[in-house]
């Protein structure tokens, strides 16, 4: 009996039916794909925005003089399109219209070492910056950032 | 005797029955699988929503919104998904689809009401979105995604049990 060249209809009808099961599953892998990386954005997100808190803290805790460099990373996820906003509320960061928000102890922020007064601190991709802890004639300290 | 392509007149009745057996529990199967497609987007989506809820990381409408009413959702909460169930409503005849309520179960922080209503919701809205996308439905829908459809159910959802 000639054997070759032949196949079952067992194997053609379960390839067809792993054909259609893969044809139905990929757009919920696909979602899954999506969200994991929608995901991973925000978690990094919430992490930058701690991370820098966090350092604005460690400097205010440190007293007057103290300083910390860091360095903003190029992009969150694949996005590069962020920024960070630190002010007297807390350190903002906001990217493709998300926003969030993360606390820190001091409320005085200045961008400027010489001329001590509140401002409102943009920080962007791929810069190095240095947080510093300034005393000023009344004995309060303020958190000076600036671009390195 | 020529013995070159004879089958057996039982194997061709097996195969047959066989064939026919496997065709209805195909045909059962791709009923229920859409089903089980849903509920695996729902989970999915809602695992989104849980994620944006625990970062506190929110659209800008809603970050304003929570900044200036619910000032403690602007902070990180621990939720977590409990379960995911479903109730069959029944045949839909609006839809022409058979009509499906999601229940989540979820835990989160000791909230008031509103706020645990917020976080829920963005879970909900996730969870209808994620099964628009899966099935490429969001034409047929509003914005908020509600109700959510596939090609035979439609999907909306009850509000978010806090245990």
């Amino acid at each position: 009996m000639d054997c070759h060249g032949s196949l079952s209809v067992d194997f053609i009808f379960a390839t067809f039916m792993v054909l259609i099961m893969v044809g139905v599953m990929s757009n919920l892998v696909s979602d899954r794909f999506n969200m994991v990386d929608e995901s991973k954005e925000l978690i990094d997100s919430r992490s930058l925005a701690e991370s820098i808190a966090g350092s604005i803290n460690q400097v205010y805790a440190g007293g007057n003089g103290h300083y910390i460099k860091i360095s903003t990373p190029p992009e969150i996820g694949k996005n590069s399109n962020y920024c960070i906003m630190v002010n007297s509320s807390g350190v903002l960061v906001r990217l493709e219209g998300r926003r969030g928000m993360a606390y820190m102890i001091p409320e005085l922020i200045s961008n400027s070492p010489t001329s001590l007064k509140s401002s409102n601190i943009i920080l962007f991709p791929a810069r190095d910056y240095i947080i510093l802890n300034k005393q000023d004639g009344n004995g309060e300290n303020w958190i000076v950032i600036i671009n390195e | 005797m020529d013995v070159t392509g004879q089958i057996s007149a039982e194997f061709i009745m097996l195969t047959g029955f066989m064939l026919l057996v496997t065709f209805c529990v195909a045909i059962c199967i791709g009923h229920e699988s859409e089903l089980i497609h849903a509920m695996a987007a729902a989970r999915s989506g809602a695992s989104e929503g849980v994620i944006a809820d625990s970062q506190a990381i929110y659209p800008d409408e809603a970050y304003s919104d929570y900044n200036r009413v619910h000032n403690r959702l602007i902070s990180p909460s621990g939720v977590k998904i409990i379960k995911i169930d479903y109730l069959d409503q029944g045949y839909y005849p609006l839809y022409n689809r058979t009509k499906i309520q999601l229940r989540i179960y979820a835990t989160g922080p000791p909230l008031n009401k509103t706020d645990l209503n917020c976080l829920g919701e963005r879970i909900n809205f996730h969870a209808r979105k994620s099964i628009c996308e899966v099935f490429k439905t969001e034409n047929l829908t509003n914005s908020f995604f509600n109700p959510a459809f596939s090609d035979k159910y439609v999907f909306t959802t009850g509000d978010v049990h806090w245990i």
